[in-house]
């Protein structure tokens, strides 16, 4: 299940905070008025940010610009990125 | 056309304790690829959910997070992301993201249905897919 998933290593979580933290801090503002529904891969690193129509493309530019980062994927304006379903909400 | 014949490509897959499945091919660079059942979640607003083992054996690499929706509103811990490549078996490989989860099924979502042209049509037992292009064909108004 995806809500408490203990096997995750604790980096993913830690990447994906410190992605939040930036994108709250640097560009939530900004985006949320102009790019609402697109989505946005923050490198954890140095805190640069790619922005596309899918979340596909935003990693592949982010990817482009720094092929060894790490990064945290938002979907402006949402709370998560993507919609999880009922199989992968609920099974064990 | 004759009754009972069509010109459009459909593959089929099964229902399964009344899940639908279908075959699909995965590949983590384009070119080399494994045949997977996988599970069609349609409120899976994803491409590919892969179990963690199954990713590991196929040479995915996360190098992102993200967080999902869950159906119970709550938002999810990161799930790790990698990008692969995935499409319909005997289709051309397309790519998209690949979210490396804990669940035991390979879950494909909408992404991958709107990524490879694809419809679904659930039927009470059975599962048949085709382009979405050639669908949309069939509703046009006809002179």
């Amino acid at each position: 299940m995806l809500e408490t998933n203990p096997s995750l290593p604790p980096s993913s979580q830690y990447m994906a905070e410190r992605g939040e933290a930036i994108y709250d801090q640097k560009y939530r503002a900004e985006l949320e008025q102009k790019a609402h529904g697109k989505f946005v891969a923050i490198n954890v690193a140095t805190g640069d940010a790619a922005l596309a129509d899918t979340g596909e493309e935003a990693l592949r530019a982010a990817l482009e610009k720094d092929p060894t980062g790490f990064f945290h994927l938002v979907r402006v304006g949402h709370r998560a990125a993507f919609d999880a379903g009922w199989y992968l909400s609920c099974a064990p | 056309m004759p009754a009972g014949t069509s010109a459009v490509p459909r593959r089929t897959g099964s229902i399964v304790n009344g899940h639908p499945y279908i075959e699909i091919l995965v590949s983590p660079d384009g070119k080399k690829s494994a045949k997977q059942t996988a599970l069609v979640d349609t409120g899976f607003s994803g491409f590919i959910s892969m179990p963690a083992e199954s990713a590991k054996l196929m040479g995915l690499q996360a190098h992102a997070t993200a967080r999902y929706t869950l159906a119970n509103g709550r938002v999810s811990d990161a799930v790790p992301l990698a990008n692969g490549y995935a499409c319909l078996d005997g289709d051309v490989l397309v790519p998209g993201l690949f979210s490396i989860s804990e669940s035991a099924s390979v879950v494909v979502g909408m992404d991958f249905l709107a990524r490879c042209g694809k419809v679904l049509i659930i039927a009470s037992h059975s599962v048949v897919i085709t382009d979405s292009a050639e669908y949309e064909e069939w509703f046009k108004p006809k002179n």
